[in-house]
């Protein structure tokens, strides 16, 4: 398009003619051109070169020196031209200062919300740990069975913390998880290790440290992995306590741990299964039953305590639920 | 020589000071960036044409600059900011294009 522009300088000294050949538009040409209908972009495409650059060489073939203050004036202007590209670059490249903003702002309210449900489930747990006390200050001098069946309740239905040998199954999302979906460690599979655990004998499950309850859900909501509605981040460390090696045995022989391996394989996700002599499973959150009410043929409501030992795996409905 | 030292001098005071661009400037800032290429582009030409004069170069530079930002926001005045700002950069993009070819032609010879 620049080729209509007639030959270029071989010297660098401007003349006249070159001065006006190269800047000011012919405007009475004899002949009529073609585009002359687009007078616009013609103008445009023919003479991209500022005109001022023609006159000004023409302006300083006259006289040469410029004066004191022309030079301060242009000093300053190029200081400004300076700070002007300076000051758009930075902040043409900085962030989005209203995405920024909402971001923090909705960071800084996750935090506060988790710090206040952080401090409203201690003050629940120390709530019933006081509950608990009282309790068992009363029944301790009036009705000694009627406290061990209510301890025993507490423990068989998660609503107490528990310790005692067990086996730690840990979890790890494979390296692609990024990436890739399905090489996150999904509830499904979770839900297997948890189920295979019950099977095999356990008689409390944490989960990174929550305890499963008989109203507990392990579920998947938006790419993470529920349980009693906590939001968990990777690895996974689900905490078992029963009899290490009778569950240790069981589980190397399910069908789970043949699972696992295949996830191993195909989405790299690391597992391990450890025995623990020590394990301390805190108490389920209290869940509140609204529509539930006792039948009448219920043991509770008969008073039987039966020869209870203490062993919670005789009373494991959520066992029987859960197992698949 | 001034107009060099000047600018890598308010380069220098830019980055020591990190302006921040008002916000009610802010929209304007890609088309002056544009505008701001094609007086480069523009000077760049008369250079190697011969013509170089700095401060024709600077003026055009933050007269550019300044116009293009005006029409932009004439535009969003009247709300024909998007078109206008397509218009300005069609505009400009020729300009840069065609001394663009005019470099290419002095420095390669093609």
């Amino acid at each position: 398009m620049t080729d209509s522009v007639p030959g270029l300088p071989v010297s660098r000294v401007p003349t006249r003619e070159r001065v006006e050949q190269l800047g000011t538009p012919h405007v009475d040409r004899p002949l009529r051109r073609v585009g002359e209908s687009m007078t616009l972009l013609t103008e445009v495409m023919d003479h991209p070169l500022d005109p001022s650059y023609v006159l000004a060489a023409e302006h300083r073939g006259r006289h040469h020196r410029s004066s004191w203050r022309e030079r301060v004036l242009l000093l300053s202007m190029a200081v400004v031209a300076g700070i002007a590209v300076v000051a758009a670059v930075a902040s043409l490249r900085a962030p989005q200062p209203a995405v920024a903003q909402a971001r923090s702002l909705l960071a800084e309210e996750i935090q506060t919300k988790r710090t206040s449900i952080a401090a409203l489930n201690q003050a629940n747990s120390d709530l019933r740990d006081e509950v608990a006390q009282l309790r068992s200050d009363v029944l301790k001098g009036s009705d000694p069975a009627l406290q061990e069946q209510t301890d025993i309740d507490a423990m068989v239905s998660a609503a107490a913390a528990v310790s005692g040998p067990g086996l730690v199954v840990t979890l790890h999302d494979g390296p692609l998880a990024d990436q890739d979906d399905a090489a996150q460690v999904q509830d499904l599979d979770l839900q297997r290790v948890v189920n295979e655990l019950w099977v095999s004998g356990a008689e409390a499950i944490a989960v990174n440290g929550n305890r499963l309850g008989p109203t507990s859900a392990i579920r998947g909501a938006g790419g993470a992995v529920l349980v009693n509605l906590v939001a968990l981040t990777p690895p996974y460390r689900v905490e078992a306590i029963g009899a290490t090696n009778t569950m240790q045995v069981e589980f190397a022989r399910s069908s789970v741990a043949d699972d696992l391996a295949a996830l191993k394989d195909s989405y790299g996700i690391a597992w391990e299964v450890s025995g623990a002599s020590a394990l301390t499973l805190p108490a389920a959150p209290t869940s509140v039953l609204v529509s539930a009410t006792l039948t009448g043929d219920s043991p509770v409501a008969s008073g039987g305590t039966g020869t209870s030992t203490g062993e919670p795996s005789s009373a494991v409905p959520f066992s029987q639920k859960e197992g698949s | 020589m001034i107009p060099a030292i000047g600018l890598a001098l308010g380069v220098v005071l830019g980055l020591v000071l990190q302006p921040n661009v008002p916000v009610v400037l802010q929209p304007y800032l890609p088309i002056a960036v544009v505008a701001a290429l094609d007086a480069l582009f523009g000077g760049l030409r008369a250079l190697l044409d011969g013509l170089f004069d700095d401060r024709v170069f600077l003026v055009s530079f933050l007269s550019n600059v300044v116009v293009a930002a005006v029409i932009v926001y004439l535009g969003d005045q009247l709300g024909v900011g998007t078109q206008l700002s397509t218009g300005v950069v069609v505009v400009l993009g020729i300009r840069i294009f065609s001394n663009a070819a005019a470099i290419r032609r002095h420095l390669f010879k093609a």
